[in-house]
């Protein structure tokens, strides 16, 4: 099991007061899958991304990440864990505004020290994803689409095997929306990635393996949608049935 | 293998940093330059200050050199201090006991000699003064040894060289002249015998330096138990040398002595020490200072801005794996990068700032003083830049720690109000805590040469280090006040502008932190302009109470022949609009400058004239009058005594009669410290002559009639069938009033240069603020475009911002700095015994607010322009 996460928690202060964010989320993401995790927007979906990738403390509960239980590890070895196991696909790309298509791809690859020879395996992916002529562009001078094909070529540069996504066509149109969801699907189906998927939106999650629903915090038990071969009008069913 | 791989790692992790930062700047130019510029320009002003400084009092020094002499030279009166007594004394870190009197020097027991200065001092002492600079050999090994240091030229006249006997003796006729009852006469019987020679071995060669240069190198040093041997029977005066500690009070230290001793100053080696000098140079060194603390505030600011719209780029580091310690690298080395090129640049534009300002004779003791030399202080001058590239350094160290315990989830959500909040208030606090720390040790690094650390000076940095802390505390405790005030004063532009203020005034509620720093930023110079213009004033004040007294009413003339003092007193007296009449030449100039003036002259006006028992205590004592600034430098006061070693009758005292400016000024030598004897004791006890006079000062009453003046001159003359020859001139008091207050003017334009840097540096500050802000706000201004905002409606909003946040800055800075002024006026007062009275004029509060104003709105246009260039659709369309 690439990720899990056991009766999970979270829980904020505000004015005085606790708010359930999360409330015992147990999951888990196969190697080799597609997972997606449905809900509205404020129902903890982003949230759970980040408590699987360790960038915050859960309340209670446990995660595991590759096989180890994140909230046992120090800081450190946990930014480790996670720059090794697993890269990120943003809804509003989160490139860096100084540095061009080409370095931003090659960003993790800087990050684990890599001096040498990142201008190869970022310029492949950055044509790989259609971004050829773009390499030496800035984010700022790049279309909506072209920004997220540059954050999928980042995550896949850096051969994590679990790519969290989080609503990647958001920012997208219909058209540059279905280009990203192809892609994440190749990722699985060709590079033997992991994806795991948070969205809104039916037409993403029917690329997925597994899709099931966040509702205020809580996981449904039912329905659990399961592919291949979903459909957006499963999905659709799916979400007239749990009322959203 | 495991050596390796750390220094791999590093060199790794420092690829990761040094990367992203360049791409930083390069994406960057203008805000990495105004950055930069903030660090220059504070580490500029100090280190031209420091420079300006080192080489004005160098550049005097040269001038005045005399490496010749010791800090000070006393003799004590019979039975008076002695020479450990003097070692005890507070103040003197070295003394040595010795007398110089003529000698014979010879290269053989019989053959003819030489005249040379001999100086017996005692040997051990004497090595440590460094006035005894050696061409070869050693010095005198100090227990008795019949050993002398001889002049290099005169070793080689006589064919003398190390290891070599000379001979000495005394002379045998001591020919010194004495005054005695204003008659100069041999001092005792002329001695006519044959004194015995004694050898002496040569164990030094003086170079022509130090004591080498007396009397043209014809020098010898022996110890003094030797030279008194030599001199046996004939008591040579014994002379007492002392050095100065560095730190001690200089005019509390004469003062003490001179009470006791008959003292004599070098001043060569107190230049830019003088109370009023120091006042002054300390004044500009704290300006620097000033300056430095403002660029570091500059600097803090805008890393503390810039933090903001980086926390995304934090969070999106942070989730692809990068650890806190590489996200703290990166953002470390820009500041590295950043305060590092501010210090170098700080270096040069600070050595230029100082060599234009020597150019334009613009020194640390005065303006029209110029001075050729040009000498950097390296050592001094790195440990400058160096603190404050270190301060800088700190700066960035604030938004680290809060980088640190960012919330990554919370950056990539763009949840940025709490962290903003924190950061504001944060930066404050830290702010505060590194001044408090830093500007003391600053101060000593800037001036490391003023000599005295005593109460007053520590009030006056705690004092200053108060209201700079006080003003940054004040962006932190009430940011939400400032912010509310500065809302408030939108208000009345509702009206004209109900788009841009009504924005800008949201703007300004929503950035308290912001609206704080920006505000401090104006009222740190504002506060600054109004301190110094008030002790300016103050300093006017002086000069008019003081002119009031020693000048005004008076007609001074020189350049006239030599002529009859009393006949021409009596000539003036027959106009009855003349008081009085002062003579200018006779003087003497040790310890300080002393004027014999005519007591029947000084009668009819001045405390002579409303205290007779002083007049008369005057007439038959040896009563000394002093000035007010010397009495206030020296803390002399009535009754205390001062030693004067006079020519033929030892050392004697002259009591302190009054203290009053009424008598003896004159404009050249442009001398406020001194004193005034009855003139028959100059000619009594010094045998100068007070009869004929080339000057005179005439004391009306009613006014200065140069004119009236002249004709009884032009009288007095032709009834002796002379000619009032030229070139001869008149000054009336009124003019001498004017010209000082003109040097006053002219010494402070360093200060003016000084508040202008300090402006543009606000400026900076207001700038990268404002700067920052409108690229923070391209959401929002997008969004203003999209619902038909013009561009001058944008503009307009950053214009109210910049004058509001300038206003409100004005306001506090005024407010702050009129409750400055009676501290400044207070400090400069004891430390530079002037007569201050704090003055605070209302068009000097006006012109702080107008400065204030303009500072922003300059500030404002770089935001504006950048904002015309900016896609704010974009930013909308992109989030």
């Amino acid at each position: 099991m690439l990720a899990k996460t056991d009766e999970l928690f979270l829980f904020r202060e505000s004015g005085g007061s606790r708010t359930a964010i999360l409330e015992n989320i147990s999951i888990e993401v196969p190697e080799r899958s597609f997972e997606c995790i449905m809900g509205p927007s404020g129902s903890g979906k982003t949230t759970l991304l980040y408590l699987i990738a360790g960038l915050e403390p859960v309340s209670a509960g446990r995660v595991w990440l590759a096989d180890e239980e994140i909230e046992r590890l120090k800081e450190t070895v946990r930014t480790r864990l996670r720059r090794t196991q697993v890269a990120f696909v943003f809804q509003y790309f989160h490139l860096l505004p100084n540095l061009t298509v080409r370095e931003n791809i090659a960003l993790p690859l800087w990050i684990r020290g890599q001096n040498r020879g990142w201008q190869e395996p970022a310029t492949r992916w950055g044509e790989r994803l259609g971004l050829g002529p773009r390499l030496d562009a800035l984010p700022h001078e790049l279309s909506g689409g072209e920004r997220q094909r540059a954050s999928i070529a980042r995550a896949m540069v850096g051969e994590q095997p679990l790519i969290l996504a989080d609503e990647p066509t958001g920012n997208l149109s219909q058209k540059a929306g279905a280009e990203v969801m192809q892609i994440l699907r190749e990722a699985v189906d060709q590079e033997g990635r992991t994806v795991l998927l948070v969205t809104h939106n039916p037409r993403d999650a029917a690329h997925a393996d597994r899709v099931r629903f966040l509702l205020d915090g809580q996981l449904a038990d039912d329905p659990v949608l399961v592919g291949p071969g979903l459909t957006v009008d499963a999905v659709h069913q799916a979400l007239a049935q749990l009322e959203i | 293998m495991r050596c390796t791989r750390p220094w791999r790692n590093w060199r790794s992790e420092l690829g990761l940093a040094s990367r992203l930062a360049l791409r930083t700047f390069r994406a960057r130019p203008g805000r990495t330059l105004l950055a930069i510029l903030g660090i220059a320009t504070g580490v500029a002003i100090a280190i031209g200050v420091l420079v300006l400084d080192h080489n004005t009092v160098e550049g005097m020094r040269q001038r005045r050199a005399n490496d010749a002499l010791p800090d000070l030279m006393l003799r004590a009166p019979e039975g008076g201090a002695t020479i450990e007594q003097l070692r005890e004394t507070d103040g003197i870190s070295l003394a040595v006991e010795g007398f110089q009197e003529g000698a014979v020097l010879a290269a053989d027991p019989d053959g003819g000699g030489n005249g040379v200065r001999l100086f017996a001092f005692e040997a051990g002492p004497l090595g440590q003064f460094g006035l005894v600079h050696l061409e070869e050999g050693r010095l005198i090994a100090g227990d008795g040894a019949a050993e002398v240091l001889l002049g290099v030229e005169m070793a080689h006249e006589l064919g003398a060289g190390l290891g070599s006997t000379v001979w000495l003796s005394r002379p045998s006729r001591l020919g010194r002249k004495v005054c005695r009852d204003g008659v100069l006469v041999e001092a005792g019987e002329p001695v006519l015998d044959n004194p015995e020679r004694q050898p002496f071995e040569v164990v030094g060669l003086l170079a022509r330096t130090g004591i080498g240069r007396n009397a043209g190198g014809q020098v010898v040093i022996v110890d003094l138990p030797r030279g008194r041997e030599l001199f046996a029977g004939s008591h040579p005066r014994s002379t007492f040398w002392a050095r100065r500690d560095p730190l001690a009070d200089n005019e509390a230290l004469d003062a003490s002595l001179a009470k006791v001793a008959a003292l004599e100053v070098n001043r060569a080696a107190l230049v830019g020490q003088a109370a009023d000098e120091r006042a002054f140079r300390t004044g500009v060194r704290v300006a620097g200072l000033f300056a430095l603390v403002l660029g570091l505030f500059v600097i803090f600011h805008t890393l503390s801005m810039s933090l903001t719209e980086r926390v995304t780029e934090v969070g999106t580091l942070h989730a692809l794996g990068a650890t806190r310690r590489q996200i703290a690298r990166v953002f470390f080395t820009e500041a590295v990068v950043q305060s590092l090129a501010g210090g170098v640049l700080g270096i040069t534009l600070g050595l230029a700032m100082a060599k234009g300002l020597l150019f334009l004779g613009l020194t640390t003791l005065g303006s029209g003083k110029h001075i050729e030399l040009f000498v950097v202080p390296w050592p001094s001058v790195l440990a400058l830049a160096a603190a404050g590239v270190g301060m800088a350094l700190c700066g960035s160290v604030y938004p680290l720690l809060l980088m640190g315990g960012a919330d990554p989830g919370a950056a990539l959500r763009g949840d940025q109000e709490i962290s903003a909040h924190r950061r504001s208030r944060g930066f404050a606090v830290f702010f505060a805590a590194l001044v408090a720390l830093m500007l003391p040790a600053l101060y000593f690094i800037l001036v490391p040469s003023v000599g005295v650390r005593s109460d007053r000076m520590a009030a006056l940095i705690l004092g200053a280090v108060a209201v700079l802390i006080g003003l940054v505390l004040l962006a932190l405790v009430a940011p939400r006040i400032l912010a509310l005030a500065a809302a408030r004063l939108v208000q009345p532009l509702l009206g004209l502008w109900p788009f841009a203020a009504r924005l800008a005034r949201s703007g300004m509620v929503h950035s308290p932190g912001r609206i704080g720093a920006s505000a401090s930023a104006i009222a740190l110079v504002a506060a600054g302009f109004v301190g110094l213009r008030g002790l300016t004033d103050s300093l006017r004040g002086e000069i008019d109470t003081w002119a009031a007294e020693a000048v005004q009413h008076k007609v001074f003339v020189r350049g006239l022949p030599p002529t009859d003092f009393a006949e021409l007193a009596k000539h003036l007296h027959g106009d009855e609009a003349v008081l009085g009449v002062e003579m200018g030449q006779a003087q003497i100039n040790v310890p300080f400058l002393i004027l014999g003036l005519d007591l029947d002259e000084l009668a009819h006006y001045g405390p002579l004239a409303d205290n007779p028992e002083l007049l008369a205590s005057m007439r038959t004592g040896r009563g000394m009058i002093l000035s007010r600034r010397l009495a206030q430098d020296g803390l002399y006061e009535t009754g205390d005594s001062i030693y004067l070693e006079t020519s033929g009758s030892g050392v004697l005292p002259f009591p302190v009669a009054a203290v009053s400016d009424a008598y003896g000024y004159w404009a050249n030598p442009d001398e406020r410290m001194y004193g005034i004897v009855d003139r028959r004791h100059l000619e009594r006890f010094f045998c100068i002559d007070t009869q004929m006079v080339d000057r005179v000062a005439v004391r009306m009453q009613g006014g200065e009639d140069v004119p009236r003046v002249v004709e009884n001159l032009r009288a007095f003359y032709a009834a002796r069938s002379r000619e009032l020859p030229g070139p001869w001139r008149t000054d009336t008091g009124a003019t001498i009033h004017a010209l000082h207050r003109w040097d006053l003017e002219r010494d402070f334009r360093l200060f003016d240069v000084l508040v202008v840097l300090s402006a543009g540096l606000a400026a900076l500050g207001v700038l990268n603020g404002q700067l920052l802000a409108t690229l923070e706000r391209a959401k929002e201004l997008g969004i203003a475009r999209a619902l038909g905002a013009s561009r001058g409606q944008l503009a307009a909003l950053v214009w109210i911002e910049s004058g509001v946040l300038a206003l409100l800055g004005g306001l506090l800075g005024i407010a702050v700095g009129a409750a400055l002024v009676p501290l400044v006026v207070t400090s400069v007062q004891s430390l530079s015994g002037l007569d201050l009275v704090p003055q605070i004029r209302p068009l000097v509060l006006i012109q702080g607010l107008a400065g204030a104003l303009l500072v922003g709105l300059v500030a404002a246009a770089y935001p504006v322009y950048r904002m015309g260039r900016m896609d704010t659709i974009r930013a909308v369309r992109t989030g």
